[in-house]
């Protein structure tokens, strides 16, 4: 059997479980790394249906929003407290609850997009929940939600390649994928930076 | 000449240019005047038709500016928005040094609308997602300046826009090509859910609307306020787009029952909800929630009149909000918070900042000889064949009432210093300019119904 008949599921198995130790890590820097993987491997899926001079875009965008958002945590003084096993259990639990969700509405997705491989839309799928999962979770901790949205744009652009094939549609995802990072940084740079202080605004 | 290089591409690099200025007064005064100016080109050049200037010399203003291959439009029928939103604009910048807001905040908000703008204009219109997650991301500065704590409200704002954005790239993907043509029920259905959650997500429709409350509540209300105003109206008339470019949407009787049914509940809850609040910043966010549940009744209508009226709001929209977070600004910057608690007794020594405060609401719950009384009495007979929904606007516009009187009475009764006014003069003069303007909206209702229907007629299809 030939290796590329299983690249796209090995990719998206890839895909899935960086996304689901993003969930459960509590240290920036897995965070990102998992954030790097996500991107790498989307890029990967994107190969198949974008010449990869194109999909490569969507790689330099991700991983300069991981950059961004890793020189964001220069000002970070505090360190995030390490979660309980219980707790990392659960999220890991609710991230393959989330899998079989996307499993279940694989086939009325599959019928409204019949051109994209199973695996394909599926790691689409699964990414846009976790991503949105991780900023419904971690909700007030801004590295976090914007991690968990650039996911979010990583399982979008994903299912977009595969509708619509545009130089300029890949740049305008790069660029607002590094402009998120960047107001992602911004947040987080606040959160830190004047956490001690009262709000001085009103 | 170019109408988007005049009207998208000059006030965006203006707003760059006023990220430099030293001052808010000198960023507010440049600012204000540009938008003013925009407004009144707005007003007065055609698009796309000879304009004579001396003798024989003359120019014509082309409609269009290709952008990497896609086009800004900017037709002559969009010259009454446009004439609306900058005014609006020039409004919130002109008054900006009174909310003492900073420098940066005059360029910040006009990049911030001009890029959503930019996405009524934009073609493939699908293209307008990536203009408004733009927006959402330049709004982040806007909303917290260098040295403020970023809290949860400003993250669920990016996160409610972000996935907004992308619901309607999606959609509008999936309904190309099916502007005319009735596309097959399934398809109908799932693009018109789809379409619905992405616009309610990005217009803070409920259950979606949580983001509003707490950014009003976290962030200072001149800044909180401009974002959320700017986002529904922007976000408003680019739904109308949809409505008014696809055939079977605008033909559709469930669509329509449906944006009755989300209006009336959001008039219903927000008004509601506003009475029962212990913070002023948080009723702002419900009144914000009412307002745009009104817009949301009138559309569902079905008829022109209801879109003339969707636009009718938008006069007491602007002025109500901009006075509104004016006075909540001068309050809550004498006590350090905008929280009941905090704000007792303080109306003694702001009286004019607590009229403002109470009429502002009134006039937006439609309480008689404050502008917005004409126009929610239009809308009060225009549901008046469903008594639901009439108990229910009237429940909305009752509660919004009630909050109202309960700042005042928060304002006023605790505290026992004596009665003395000490306002800023700027403060006081523009307090008074923007009660005047309030109750002028009212008395001349005749002439911003007339450019109501000229904002109407842009949405040529939608005429019933």
């Amino acid at each position: 059997m030939v290796w590329s008949a299983y690249w796209p599921d090995m990719v998206a198995g890839f895909m899935f479980f960086a996304g689901l130790m993003m969930l459960a890590s509590d240290d920036w820097r897995w965070l990102l790394f998992y954030l790097a993987v996500v991107y790498a491997g989307a890029t990967a899926l994107m190969t198949l249906v974008w010449p990869w001079t194109l999909a490569v875009t969507v790689l330099v965008g991700g991983w300069m929003a991981a950059a961004v958002l890793g020189l964001s945590q220069q000002t970070v003084i505090a360190t995030n407290p390490r979660r309980r096993l219980g707790v990392k259990v659960l999220r890991l639990s609710a991230g393959l609850l989330i899998a079989l969700a996307a499993v279940a509405v694989l086939p009325s997705f599959a019928s409204w997009l019949p051109s994209m491989g199973a695996s394909y839309l599926w790691s689409s799928l699964v990414l846009m929940l976790l991503g949105v999962w991780q900023a419904g979770l971690h909700s007030s901790n801004a590295l976090w939600v914007v991690a968990g949205l650039l996911t979010t744009f990583a399982g979008f652009a994903v299912l977009y390649a595969a509708l619509e094939q545009s130089l300029l549609l890949a740049g305008l995802i790069a660029l607002v994928v590094v402009a998120l990072a960047l107001a992602g940084g911004y947040l987080v740079v606040q959160q830190e930076s004047v956490a001690e202080e009262p709000e001085a605004r009103l | 000449m170019n109408a988007p290089l005049i009207w998208v591409v000059f006030p965006f690099v203006m707003a760059v240019l006023l990220l430099f200025a030293g001052t808010t007064k000198t960023a507010a005064r440049w600012g204000a005047s540009a938008a003013l100016l925009l407004a009144l080109l707005a007003w007065l050049v055609p698009i796309d038709r000879p304009v004579a200037l001396i003798g024989e010399w003359g120019f014509r203003m082309a409609p269009s500016l290709r952008v990497l291959g896609r086009q800004l439009t900017i037709g002559d029928a969009m010259r009454p928005l446009l004439m609306w939103l900058f005014l609006a604009l020039a409004l919130w910048l002109a008054v900006a040094p009174a909310a003492r807001m900073e420098p940066t905040y005059v360029g910040l908000a006009m990049a911030f609308v001009t890029t959503l703008a930019a996405a009524l204009t934009i073609h493939p219109f699908l293209y307008a997602a990536f203009l408004i997650e733009t927006a959402a991301l330049v709004a982040v500065p806007l909303l917290l300046p260098p040295g403020t704590r970023a809290g949860r409200g400003v993250l669920r704002f990016l996160t409610f826009q972000t996935l907004g954005a992308l619901f309607v790239l999606f959609t509008g993907w999936m309904l190309t090509g099916t502007e005319t043509s009735l596309p097959q029920s399934g398809l109908a259905l799932r693009g018109g859910v789809l379409l619905g959650v992405g616009f309610a997500l990005l217009m803070g429709v409920f259950p979606f609307h949580s983001w509003m409350p707490m950014l009003t509540e976290e962030i200072h209300p001149y800044a909180s306020v401009l974002v959320i105003t700017a986002v529904v109206t922007v976000v408003g008339v680019f739904g109308m787009g949809f409505l008014d470019r696809y055939t079977w949407l605008r033909k559709s009787d469930l669509v329509y029952s449906w944006l009755q049914v989300m209006g009336v509940v959001m008039v219903a809850v927000g008004g509601l909800w506003a009475a029962f609040q212990r913070h002023a910043g948080r009723v702002l966010a419900y009144a914000v929630m009412v307002d745009v549940g009104l817009g949301l009744v009138v559309v569902g209508l079905g008829q022109f009149g209801g879109v003339v009226l969707f636009f009718a709001l938008w006069p007491v929209r602007a002025v109500a909000f901009v006075l509104w977070a004016l006075a909540l600004s001068g309050l809550g910057r004498r006590r350090e918070g905008l929280d009941y608690l905090a704000l007792s007794g303080l109306g003694r020594q702001y009286p004019w900042l607590t009229a403002a405060a109470v009429l502002a609401p009134l006039a937006l719950a439609g309480v008689p000889w404050l502008g917005g009384y004409l126009t929610h009495m239009s809308i009060w007979q225009g549901v008046a064949s469903s008594w639901g929904a009439l108990a229910a606007l009237w429940a909305g516009s009752v509660g919004l009432a009630a909050a109202a009187f309960r700042l005042a009475g928060v304002l006023v009764v605790g505290g026992s210093a004596p009665w003395r006014s000490q306002e800023t003069r700027d403060e006081r003069w523009w307090v008074w300019f923007l009660l005047f303007a309030l109750v002028a909206v009212g008395a001349f209702h005749t002439w911003w119904w007339q450019q109501a229907v000229a904002i109407a007629q842009t949405f040529a299809r939608l005429r019933g």
